[in-house]
């Protein structure tokens, strides 16, 4: 099988080594980009299947971010990172179309679950546009 | 018109039915005083009789048919007109309270630049600048969530668990209802299948039913989910026990603009794209409002499709 590509979005530094380390291990290939204006200009030149990504962040908002992510690279299923101050952008996230949302803290288990899940449902979608 | 004319054919050939037995018998009966070729003639004359008024009712009957399919096409498209006109003023009420508070904006802008400046009256040109930015944004986001609502979703089926989706949503909405002292009662089934789904879609409509519970419930009530199985349908019942749904507003709340909530509060756009986003999904979403109050949403899917 090949492996899931996922691209982290969090402003915080050590949660980005440490969940890439994590991952890694489960066999995941993930790459990790600090805001949303990084992840935009990342995406562009490299496809990914899952980002997950951080609601609260300095300079373009999570939110923001999603809505270009949407409209730009609409094969790349979205999981909203959300703490429990920012669950209002969690609601929203899910409104604008992310695929689901996790709140932190979670476990790693949880979050590959739900990462396998929208991988699956990115395949499945551009499975069924090639077929027609 | 030509129904009424069929059932005229028809109740005459209820007589003419067994009038025409009996003369067929009757001439067959006397068949010795008039001869064979009269009897026989009589007969087939009866025969041909009532084939031609059998013939004409089968007629009558299609055309009332092909009547009845126009009036019922007449019909839905007076309900589009009605849905449109909903539409139509939703979203000049939506557009119009930005625009007027732009143009206000505007003015006092054109008032404050008049004089020589300021720094006062520069400082109040800043802030409706800012006030304006964010109308503009306001109305754009009314024109996105349109877009949204008028783009056909394609659903992509994958295997998800109701329970958890309903279960996931209920930890966002959860937030709001503990301050408000409203009380969640799951009564999930346990025994429900996997269906195959769009799980994102499937979310969105969830959170919008319970987002709509906790504002109808708004303080101290309660909110009750109820997952269960109907045959091929997987069934979740969103219930709370706020004012309920009056009977004239029951036919409306799934038209796009359609709200009761106070401006500003919500667009009136979220049950409109969840009945659009089950119905794709080959759903429906079934209302129920005692008159006593609270109100009940039913999300039904099929398991299977």
């Amino acid at each position: 099988m090949n492996q899931i590509r996922v691209l982290v979005v969090d402003d915080e530094p050590d949660f980005l080594k440490l969940i890439q380390r994590r991952l890694t291990k489960r066999n995941v290939h993930v790459d990790t980009v600090t805001n949303g204006e990084a992840a935009l200009a990342f995406l562009k030149d490299n496809p990914v299947d899952v980002i997950i990504l951080d609601v609260r962040m300095p300079g373009l908002s999570g939110i923001d971010t999603l809505k270009e992510i949407r409209k730009r690279f609409r094969d790349t299923e979205v999981i909203m990172l959300t703490g429990h101050g920012s669950l209002q952008s969690g609601i929203e996230g899910i409104s604008l179309g992310a695929y689901d949302y996790i709140l932190k803290p979670f476990s790693i288990d949880n979050l590959l679950g739900r990462i396998r899940a929208a991988h699956e449902h990115a395949k499945l979608r551009i499975e069924r546009r090639s077929n027609q | 018109m030509s129904l009424t004319n069929a059932r005229k054919v028809v109740m005459l050939g209820r007589f003419a039915y067994p009038a025409s037995c009996l003369a067929v018998g009757g001439a067959a009966w006397f068949h010795g005083h008039t001869g064979y070729t009269i009897a026989l003639a009589i007969a087939l004359l009866i025969t041909g009789g009532m084939w031609i008024l059998l013939w004409v009712s089968t007629r009558w009957l299609n055309q009332a048919e092909a009547e009845r399919t126009e009036m019922g096409d007449q019909l839905i498209q007076s309900q589009r007109i009605l849905a449109l006109g909903e539409l139509s003023t939703g979203i000049a009420h939506e557009i119009n309270n930005p625009l007027n508070i732009i143009l206000q904006e505007a003015e006092l802008m054109r008032y404050n630049l008049s004089a020589p400046a300021s720094r006062e009256a520069m400082d109040e040109v800043r802030t409706s600048l800012d006030v304006i930015y964010a109308q503009v944004s306001r109305c754009s986001d009314i024109t996105h969530k349109l877009l949204d609502l008028a783009r056909k979703r394609k659903p992509v089926s994958q295997p998800a668990d109701i329970n958890q989706l309903v279960e996931d949503m209920l930890e966002l909405v959860e937030r709001e209802t503990v301050p408000r002292n409203i009380e969640i009662h799951r009564r999930m089934a346990t025994t429900l299948p996997m269906v195959t789904s769009d799980p994102p879609l499937l979310r969105q409509v969830f959170l919008n039913l319970l987002i709509n519970a906790v504002q109808a419930v708004d303080q101290d009530g309660d909110i009750f989910i109820t997952t269960y199985r109907d045959g091929n349908l997987a069934c979740s019942e969103i219930r709370d026990n706020g004012p309920g749904i009056s009977e004239e507003n029951r036919e409306r709340i799934f038209n796009p603009f359609f709200t009761t909530k106070a401006p500003g509060k919500g667009t009136g756009l979220g049950l409109s794209v969840s009945l659009r986003i089950i119905n794709e999904l080959g759903g429906d979403i079934l209302v129920s409002s005692p008159p006593d109050g609270g109100a009940a949403f039913t999300v039904r899917i099929p398991i299977t499709r």
